[in-house]
């Protein structure tokens, strides 16, 4: 299949007919988007800050209770956004933007997946003491990702072929 | 109305309207200012209705960090305003918007204060008042987002 083909499949989907013919429905998927963007940096602040070394008193079990609410603002955040690209994938596939956001939720989600696989399981082993190097590298390296990836997305209606 | 339209003359007002990349620098700033705003309070108030609050002194941590992005969604904010003044204040949803953040910024007051006097309490004896605001905070703050976003809409 080829580039374009693909985004006409998305083009033509169900999905992409519904967000582009119902009026209210790309707005409320913009709420959509919106609040599950500040639940998933709000859920990655409460547990990156911790592993990067603030409030040592508090344990590291506490924090990262939040992954499953990060799971699902992603979840809702993903969703809502399939939604605006169905609606105009031949828009959004050439904006640079866009490009590098998508790339860079890749490498986030690598990251979270490193962390989680190799790092989280050792530092249960710390009680509320230090947390290793490479943690604190997969915090920062996650809460500068995130940042980049809603600068990118505000940035999208600026950077299009057409402007 | 006059101060409005002045406030639209001011030279910031005439730089964020006529500037090419201001406009959209001050959004991305006003964007950031919100998802650590209303992200770090989501938080923060999760933890109260989930009953899983950690001692007081996290929570500083997680305050700072949202006091910081209201400085940054406040100042950013006013600044787009500027550009638009009269538009704005006539704009129902930018009303609502403003009507629900000094609500949520109430609520938030209430709340913040009744878990600092209860810091002694351990979080599973969480009371259902307490937990009542921390929900009724996460709704005000959906509801400031919709109302934002449809600014764009309602004019």
């Amino acid at each position: 299949m080829s580039e374009a083909s693909i985004l006409r499949w998305f083009r033509d989907s169900s999905y992409g007919e519904l967000v582009r013919e119902v009026y209210w429905l790309f707005p409320t998927l913009e709420i959509v988007h919106f609040i599950a963007l500040c639940l998933l940096f709000g859920a990655l602040l409460f547990m990156d800050l911790r592993i990067l070394g603030f409030s040592k008193a508090v344990p590291l079990q506490t924090t990262t209770r939040f992954v499953p609410v990060a799971l699902l603002a992603f979840a809702l955040a993903l969703g809502s956004g399939l939604g605006f690209f169905c609606s105009a994938p031949l828009d959004y596939w050439p904006n640079p933007s866009f490009r590098l956001k998508i790339l860079l939720i890749f490498v986030a989600g690598a990251n979270a997946l490193c962390f989680e696989l190799f790092v989280r399981r050792r530092v249960s082993a710390f009680a509320a003491g230090e947390v290793s190097l490479a943690a604190r590298y997969s915090a920062a390296l996650s809460l500068t990702l995130w940042t980049v990836i809603i600068v990118l997305g505000r940035v999208l209606p600026y950077t299009g072929p057409s402007q | 109305m006059s101060l409005l339209a002045a406030l639209e003359d001011s030279p910031v007002g005439v730089w964020i309207r006529e500037s090419e990349w201001g406009y959209p620098v001050v959004l991305v700033c006003h964007t950031l200012g919100m998802a650590s705003l209303v992200g770090g309070s989501l938080a923060f108030e999760l933890c109260i209705l989930a009953k899983a609050r950690p001692a007081y002194a996290w929570f500083r941590t997680i305050f700072a960090v949202a006091w910081l992005g209201f400085a940054v969604s406040l100042i950013s904010g006013t600044i787009l305003f500027t550009g638009a003044a009269q538009r704005f204040v006539a704009n129902p949803a930018f009303q609502i918007k403003l009507a629900t953040l000094a609500a949520v910024a109430f609520v938030t007051w209430l709340l913040a204060r009744r878990i600092r006097t209860q810091e002694a309490l351990s979080a599973s004896q969480e009371t259902v008042v307490t937990r009542c605001l921390a929900g009724v905070a996460m709704l005000l703050w959906f509801g400031a987002i919709a109302a934002g976003r449809l600014m764009a809409y309602i004019r």
